[in-house]
C-alpha cells in the first residue's frame, strides 16, 4: 500500500461488502485495527437520533464502557465538548493537557482500561451536527501523527454509512 | 505508510503559512492540478465571491455556471449538502426527473469535456458550509481515486485554514475579546455560568462579566439574541 489513494481504495472494498450497520463498523475496525489501533466510536453528539445516547458503537473495552455509564461521563465528557468547537483531529493527550485537572479523570478510566492514546475524528454535518469518532491504541507511541489522515478517511465512510436508514429487509 | 501521507504534510506547512483566502485556495488547487484536474471553485461564507482555479479553457463556462446560479440547481451540488462523501458527477448523469435547466447544465458540461468532476462539501463547527468542486480528469479512475482521498483532505483542511483567516476579522470587527467569545461559545453549548467557569478556570463573576459585554458588543438585548448574532456574523 503506497498512497492514500490505495488505502482509500481499500478501505472501499472493505465496506463495500458491508450490508448492515454493524458489518461497517466491523470493517471500520479492522481497518483502525490495521493501523493500531483497536479500539474504535461512532459517538453523535448534536443533532442526530442518537446524540442522548453514550455511543451509537463502540468497540472500546467492556470495563471502560461500564465505567463510562457508572460514572455518567456523558454529562461532562470534555471529548464531546471538544468536538463541538473544532473540526480538527485531536489527541487525548492534547486535549487533557489543557483542563483543570479535576476534568481529567476520563482519561484516567481510559488508561487504566487499557487504552493509552486515542484520536478523535470530529465530523460536523449539515445543520450542526456533530459526531465524535474515537480510535484508541493500547500503546501511545502507535498514535503516530501519519496516522491522522487515515483514520480520517476511515471515519467519514464510516459516518457516512452511520448515516444512512437501515435497510428495507422487505425490499 | 502511504507516501501520500508525507504529500499532505507537506502541503499543510505550506497551508499554514498562506496569508489570504487566495492564496490558500491557489496552494489547494496547485496540489490537486498534479492529479491531472483542469479546474477547482471553492464557494463559502468566508469568501465575498468564488474562489476558482482552472487551465483557461474553461474559465468562460465557470464564470457563466457562477453566473447563472448553477449551483443551486446541480444535481451533485444538491445531493452534496445532504451528504459527507464526495458526490461524483457521473453518478447524477440525466435522471428522468430533472428539468430542462438542469439538462442544459449537464449539455453544457459535456460541450466543454468536463464530465469528470466531483462536489465536496464541507460542514464546519460554525454551522457554515462550502461547496468545492474539481473538474476535468484525464481519466475516469484517477479522477474518482484522487478526489476521494487526498482530495477530500486538501480540501478540507483548506476550509478549515479559510475560516480561521476570516475568524479574527470577525472579531476584530465586533470587539469580541477571546474570552468573551469562549464564553458565548460555551453558553451556546447549554452551559451555565458555574460551569463555564470551572471550564475556563476563571471566577462565575467574571463569566457574568464577559457576557454582558458580548451582549452590548454585539447590540443585542439578551443572551439568546447575542448567541444568535454571534452564530451569524461566524464569531462562534
Amino acid at each position: 500500500m503506497n498512497t492514500l489513494t490505495d488505502f482509500y481504495t481499500s478501505l472501499d472494498s472493505l465496506f463495500r461488502s458491508a450490508k448492515t450497520r454493524t458489518e461497517a463498523f466491523a470493517a471500520a475496525n479492522r481497518a483502525a485495527e490495521h493501523l493500531g489501533f483497536p479500539h474504535v466510536i461512532h459517538a453523535p453528539v448534536r443533532n442526530h437520533p442518537n446524540a442522548a445516547q453514550n455511543w451509537a458503537a463502540t468497540s472500546y473495552p467492556d470495563d471502560w464502557q461500564r465505567l463510562y455509564a457508572e460514572k455518567r461521563y456523558l454529562e461532562r465528557n470534555p471529548i464531546r465538548r471538544h468536538t463541538l468547537i473544532t473540526s480538527q483531529p485531536f489527541r487525548w493527550s492534547t486535549l487533557e493537557q489543557n483542563l483543570p485537572i479535576e476534568q481529567r479523570e476520563l482519561f484516567h478510566d481510559c488508561r487504566s482500561t487499557g487504552m493509552a492514546e486515542g484520536i478523535v475524528v470530529p465530523v460536523h454535518g449539515p445543520w450542526g451536527q456533530a459526531i465524535a469518532i474515537g480510535f484508541a491504541c493500547q500503546d501511545a507511541d502507535a498514535a503516530d501523527e501519519r496516522s491522522v489522515p487515515l483514520l480520517q478517511l476511515i471515519a467519514l465512510r464510516l459516518h457516512h454509512l452511520f448515516d444512512q436508514p437501515p435497510p428495507n429487509p422487505s425490499a | 505508510m502511504p507516501s501520500q501521507a508525507t504529500d499532505l504534510r507537506d502541503f499543510l506547512d505550506c497551508l499554514q503559512r498562506t496569508p489570504s483566502p487566495a492564496a490558500a485556495f491557489a496552494h489547494l488547487y496547485r496540489t490537486v492540478a498534479r492529479h491531472g484536474l483542469r479546474g477547482a471553485v471553492y464557494t463559502g461564507t468566508y469568501t465575498r465571491k468564488p474562489l476558482f482555479h482552472d487551465d483557461r479553457s474553461v474559465s468562460t463556462w465557470i464564470r457563466h455556471y457562477l453566473e447563472q446560479g448553477y449551483l443551486d440547481i446541480d444535481p451533485p451540488s444538491i445531493e452534496a449538502r445532504k451528504t459527507h462523501l464526495p458526490q461524483p458527477w457521473i453518478a447524477h448523469q440525466d435522471a428522468p426527473h430533472y428539468t430542462e435547466q438542469q439538462r442544459r447544465i449537464y449539455q453544457e458540461i459535456q460541450e466543454f469535456g468536463l464530465e469528470l468532476g466531483t462536489d465536496i462539501i464541507i460542514n464546519d463547527p460554525a454551522g457554515e458550509s462550502a461547496l468545492c468542486f474539481y473538474y476535468g480528469a484525464e481519466h475516469r479512475d484517477a479522477h474518482s481515486l484522487h478526489i476521494t482521498g487526498l482530495t477530500y483532505l486538501t480540501t478540507h483542511y483548506t476550509h478549515e485554514h479559510i475560516r480561521q483567516l476570516y475568524k479574527p476579522a470577525a472579531l476584530v470587527a465586533h470587539e469580541i475579546s477571546a474570552r468573551e467569545r469562549d464564553c458565548l461559545a460555551w453558553l451556546s453549548e447549554g452551559l451555565n455560568a458555574a460551569e463555564i467557569a470551572e471550564r475556563l478556570a476563571i471566577r462565575e463573576r467574571t463569566v457574568h462579566f464577559h457576557l454582558s459585554n458580548a451582549r452590548r458588543k454585539l447590540k443585542a438585548s439578551s443572551l439568546p439574541q447575542a448567541i444568535a448574532k454571534a452564530i451569524r456574523h461566524s464569531i462562534l
